[in-house]
């Protein structure tokens, strides 16, 4: 079975520095075997190549701890290895432990050998001095000596067991222990080879040249161990080091030496970095340590020999190149530990803390206990159209929300939901894991309900009223008070230098049709608010950019036509999943990209209909076109990349279905694809929302209103007042903008599809200098002295909502009034003010009761079918480019594919000739993109997949390399 | 043409062994007494929305980057068709969970009601766990440096609440519940002997099995 991860982080395996442990532990023991000879063992021929084996030695031995230390993602705790690891058999461990033993008895050992030198050091500066001191008579402690010997190597040899050990998940070959040994002793050649060129040439040439084609032979026994790719950079470098010590023996140690050190570094980094997705830079780190060390101990010990007095000239040479080495070193140390020294210039920052549960509820008795640092308020989810109720946990002190999931009693997040009748308090104990209750009544948000970022406080919110400066679009605003604000809105006059600008209250008087307009982005649950202020205005026009797409009811559904890659968000997709998994309902995806919308667990249920972009209402009209009844024939087969009998098909599915079949969409819809999918709907028995209503007609308008508009309205009219808690794309239009509530901060009443009537209510305090809507538009009214806005009728915005609200709760039947219970447990004391000064003493309890619960979902639903003119959406022709010469791709844009990622059918890559993972280039009329090429089968032909930026869906495309 | 290029599996094969017939259900020891917490994913009614990896990164203050679960999202193909495989990722709560074994200073350890846990406050973060782990069901967290991983809302649970994933499914996907309860519905639905581990030659008893993983093959 074949398996293509599309989305999924990789966890971090390995730090890099595991690489550099392994490389300079090898390198440590590799250096004191070569010591050895000459200087436990006095062995004449050896003495030379011994002094640097001890060097080798001594400056990695001492080099491996930090790099040990930098392989801990938290090396401040270090100390945990040794006191918490009783009965612990981790191989990280057993090396914390050896390799402090093993630095010691080297260093001891060396002491021994080099007392003498020690002792014969010459001149009075203060390091001979030291040196005379350290030498502590200059014996040569022979028994000392032979112990030591023993301990470094059997402890050196442990420590390399142990961290072969360690390396265990990553080893290629079960004889990797063997391949790192003998690269280990390469290494150490390799380094005494580079250090003996660095020390001043050649001194015995034979013995080099032994050690370079030993170093060699060495190598190609490595490179048979090793069992890697022949192409792998490790086995290169083994290959030409072997193949160079060889036939030059003598005369290229430099090359040959630097070579067998990268080749016993490579076999390291390779265990390691194909298993980790990071590589930080611990080659560097790894370098900078041993240079400044070898260069340290050069310097300050007499490995190479005991100390003479020198001439001036000689001796200044020496040391200017030791501090060169050493300040390079340094720098490289600083790079590779870079990144752990910020983090702990940060102080290392906390593990995740989780939330504080919202309640306590014993699974034994039931009994509920609340967290009184916390609110959950119940208002409707603001993320997309379908009006989810959510629930958010609110943080009493802090009055931030901590987290939003479903509201238990609305309809569309929980089935079943609770009744109004249910306290909060037992809301609670539904919701817990007593007696399981908890899975039967869960309250759902889909993702984007989930992570609705905490706007409040964000650095980019609007805190003032803004006016213009320069020219419109110029992007350069001044801050203005809401009553010069208002003033100016209303009165007009020369407001900015360009000439007279009539204000409401003079449009109002004009007898104009149409003077004043608001385009609302999308309807919120606030826009009945401004309908009632246009509605006092007179003489104005309200509409709405974008139309939800078709909600139908899918609890009953068993055929249900998908447009989109992935199921439309909650409620139908969890109407989809559950009906679908049950065995209820089969679900034709008709998508370009064959995304989760379809789940190969429930079989059959789901079939895959690849339709090119931007055809989705080619293709409902096309079904309808086929349906009993009706005779219509047309080229949408061809438009739409399917065959006719699918077409066929989808609609004798539909025929035999009637209203158990539906189709719904998942991603944003054009005007008229959104027209025939409710247009299907109907024709299938569902009823929908309205058409969308002609656009607004901005050329007769003397002033306009923009709220919220998420895309660019491009209007132009003498007036124009955006209204958005930040600076957005209708701002470019306008002449002021007016700083808006985020809907956690305001007032709503929505009607939602199936939903009954859900209530929102300003959880969540705004911030100072956020005026809203509502105040802006109340304060001009007020100016303009509009009748529905006196003291006598309104005196405070919020009581507008409020009104409905409590009309809503004395509905037959009446609900009762709430609870002190609820009443805290909701958080309501925050609006308790408003509420009684609107409402009365009696009122407003039965109000808050519909508060607490988020609304009221137990009314009839009065949404009946909506006559749906067919005939003009069915003579609506399908405007889709067809595939040119110049444009071979039609693009498909799909939020929630990976950004980044450019897909294409395997086969059109291959007819490209782009292989996986190369990066692309996608180029369309109206701008390119790049990406990573990813190949899919789940793709249809023809097409190129990204992910939602600034290219729109169904744009004709090619794609280059 | 050849399309193997393009096939790049995850290191540790996380479906492998599970389309060959197995053990209908590996079950864990129930010997304690009180509740031992495990997960039945109905991959079914799984919509790959990601919802619990929203709540779960929400709830438990973890980076957006490197959640403790969500769900992966393969390509698969079934008869030669194209066909989409949702796997929810968390951690599988082992009964021989390797991790602990990994860990030197013993900051990992499984509750007695089998929850397993990473004491963050004990860990040095040197990532023996994670490479131990074969379902890749642990992080060192980019943040604090330490070993992360799910620990089934073990805050919540204690509070006899659910955990946040299992709370926000829309499809109602994850089943929580008590194994050693045999009417709870976790196990309820294990009845059907439809209940399949990842991996499972790992012989690490894991406490979340998968209904529907045999018709990833």
């Amino acid at each position: 079975m074949n398996l293509t991860l599309l989305d999924l982080a990789q966890p971090v395996g390995w730090t890099p520095w595991w690489a550099a442990v392994a490389f300079l532990v090898g390198l440590s023991v590799g250096g004191f075997v070569l010591a050895l000879p000459g200087r436990a063992f006095g062995m004449p021929r050896w003495q030379r190549v011994s002094r640097l084996g001890l060097l080798v030695a001594l400056a990695a031995g001492i080099s491996a701890p930090p790099c040990m230390l930098a392989a801990l993602a938290r090396p401040d705790r270090v100390g945990l290895l040794y006191a918490r690891a009783e009965g612990s058999s981790s191989w990280l461990a057993t090396c914390a432990t050896l390799m402090p033993a093993y630095l010691a008895a080297l260093t001891v050992f060396a002491w021994t050998t080099l007392r003498r030198d020690l002792a014969a050091a010459e001149g009075r500066g203060v390091l001979a001095r030291l040196q005379r001191v350290a030498s502590l008579g200059g014996g040569g402690a022979p028994r000392l000596r032979m112990l030591t010997m023993f301990a470094a190597g059997g402890l050196g040899l442990a420590m390399m067991l142990g961290v072969a050990a360690e390396l265990r998940p990553a080893w290629n070959s079960a004889l990797l222990p063997w391949h790192l040994a003998v690269t280990a002793l390469a290494g150490a050649l390799g380094a005494v080879l580079v250090l003996d060129r660095l020390a001043g040439g050649v001194r015995d040439a034979g013995t080099m040249a032994l050690f370079a084609r030993g170093a060699a032979g060495v190598l190609v026994l490595g490179m048979m161990l090793g069992r890697e790719s022949w192409h792998s950079p490790a086995v290169i470098a083994e290959g030409l080091a072997a193949l160079l010590a060889l036939v030059w023996p003598a005369r290229l140690g430099w090359l040959v030496g630097l070579l067998v050190i990268a080749a016993c570094w490579l076999v390291r980094w390779n265990l390691v970095a194909t298993d980790a997705d990071w590589t930080g830079p611990a080659p560097l780190g790894t370098a900078g340590l041993l240079v400044v060390l070898l260069a340290g101990i050069a310097a300050l010990a007499p490995v190479l020999g005991p100390r003479r007095a020198e001439g001036t000239k000689h001796a200044l040479r020496r040391r200017v190149l030791l501090a060169g080495a050493a300040g390079v070193g340094l720098a490289a140390i600083g790079v590779a530990f870079r990144d752990m020294a910020r983090r702990y210039a940060r102080g290392a920052e906390a593990a995740p803390r989780a939330l504080a549960p919202e309640a306590r509820v014993d699974p034994v008795t039931g009994v509920v206990t609340p967290n009184v640092g916390q609110y959950v308020a119940h208002v409707a989810c603001p993320a997309c159209f379908f009006t989810c109720g959510a629930r958010l946990r609110v943080e009493r002190a802090s009055g931030r929300v901590l987290r939003i999931t479903g509201n238990p009693f609305h309809p569309l997040s929980a089935d079943p939901a609770l009744p109004a009748s249910v306290t909060l308090r037992d809301a609670f104990a539904a919701l817990s894991r007593r007696h399981e209750s908890g899975l039967a009544h869960r309250a759902t948000l889909c993702v984007r309900g989930a992570v609705l970022p905490p706007l409040r406080d964000d650095p980019g919110r609007l805190r003032t009223p803004l006016k213009r400066v320069g020219a419109r679009g110029g992007g350069r605003w001044a801050p203005i008070a809401v009553e010069t604000l208002v003033r100016e809105v209303v009165e007009g006059g020369d407001l900015f230098g360009e000439g007279q600008v009539e204000g409401l209250r003079a449009l109002r008087g004009a007898a104009l049709e149409t003077p004043l307009g608001v385009l609302v982005g999308r309807e919120n649950g606030r826009t009945a608010f401004a309908r009632f202020f246009m509605h006092a205005y007179g003489g104005g026009a309200i509409t709405v950019q974008h139309i939800a797409p078709p909600v139908p009811d899918l609890r009953e559904a068993d055929f249900v036509l998908v447009f989109g890659s992935t199921l439309p968000d909650q409620p139908l997709g969890r109407q989809i999943a559950e009906r679908r998994a049950a065995g209820q309902m089969v679900t034709v995806v008709a998508d370009a990209v064959l995304g989760p919308a379809d789940n190969v667990a429930v079989g059959a249920q789901s079939r895959w209909l690849p339709i090119r972009p931007g055809t989705e209402g080619v293709l409902a009209r096309a079904v309808m076109r086929r349906m009993p009844g009706r005779d219509g024939t047309d080229n949408a087969a061809a438009i739409c990349g399917v065959a006719e009998a699918d077409i066929a098909g989808l609609a004798s599915a539909f025929a035999a279905h009637g209203k158990r079949a539906a189709c719904v969409a998942t991603g944003p819809l054009d005007a008229g694809s959104a027209a025939a999918l409710q247009a299907l709907n109907a024709l299938a028995g569902h009823p929908g929302p309205a058409l969308p209503a002609e656009a607004l007609a901005t050329d007769r308008l003397k002033a306009l209103l923009l709220w919220g508009c998420d895309t660019d309205p491009a209007v132009s009219v003498p007036l124009v007042v955006a209204i958005g808690p930040f600076l957005d794309v209708a701002a470019r239009h306008a002449d002021y903008v007016v700083p808006d509530t985020l809907p956690f901060e305001s007032w709503g009443w929505h009607n939602g599809p199936g939903a009954g009537v859900t209530t929102s209510w300003p959880a969540v305090a705004p911030p100072g200098g956020a005026v809203g809507m509502e105040r802006f538009l109340f304060a001009c009214a007020r100016a303009i002295d509009l009748p529905d806005f006196s003291a006598e009728t309104l005196d405070d915005p919020a009581a507008f909502y409020v009104r409905v609200i409590a009309a809503l709760a004395v509905a037959s039947p009446a609900l009762p009034e709430i609870s002190e219970d609820d009443f805290a447990l909701a958080g309501l004391d925050r609006i308790r003010p408003v509420l009684e000064a609107s409402l009365g003493e009696r009122g407003w309890r039965k109000a808050a009761f519909v508060l607490a619960r988020g609304g009221r979902f137990d009314l009839a639903d009065d949404a009946g079918p909506v006559a749906q003119p067919i005939e003009p959406v069915l003579a609506a022709a399908g405007a889709v480019a067809a595939p040119s010469a110049a444009w071979p791709f039609v693009l498909a844009v799909r939020a929630g594919f990976r950004p980044g990622v450019v897909a294409l059918h395997a086969e059109d890559a291959a007819a490209l000739g782009l292989r996986n993972g190369q990066a692309v280039k996608v180029e369309t009329p109206a701008g390119l993109q790049t990406g990573r090429l990813e190949l899919r089968l789940g793709l249809m032909h023809g097409v190129v997949a990204v992910s939602s930026g600034a290219l729109r869906d169904a744009l004709p495309a090619r794609v280059t390399a | 043409m050849s399309t193997d290029q393009r096939f790049t599996p995850t290191r540790r094969g996380l479906f492998r062994g599970v389309s060959s017939a197995g053990p209908a259900l590996p079950r864990p020891a129930v010997g304690e007494a009180g509740p031992r917490w495990g997960m039945v994913i109905d991959l079914a009614r799984c919509t790959g929305c990601q919802a619990c990896t929203a709540a779960c990164v929400v709830e438990n203050g973890t980076d957006p980057a490197a959640p403790r679960s969500s769900v992966a999202v393969y390509e698969t193909g079934v008869d030669g068709l194209p066909r989409i495989a949702v796997l929810p990722r968390l951690c599988q709560h082992c009964a021989e969970a390797p991790c602990i074994a990994a860990c030197p200073v013993g900051a990992s350890r499984r509750r007695r009601d089998g929850i397993v846990v990473v004491e963050a406050a004990a860990c040095t973060g040197c990532g023996d766990c994670v490479r131990a782990c074969p379902y890749e069901s642990r992080r060192l967290d980019p943040r604090s440096g330490t070993a992360d991983a799910c620990d089934f809302c073990a805050h919540r649970v204690d509070a006899g609440l659910l955990p946040a994933c299992v709370e926000m499914c829309p499809g109602g996907a994850l089943v929580f519940g008590d194994l050693n309860d045999p009417m709870s519905a976790a196990n309820r639905r294990l009845a059907t002997g439809q209940g399949r581990t990842l991996r499972p030659e790992a012989d690490t008893l894991p406490l979340v099995f998968y209904l529907g993983l045999g018709s990833t093959g």
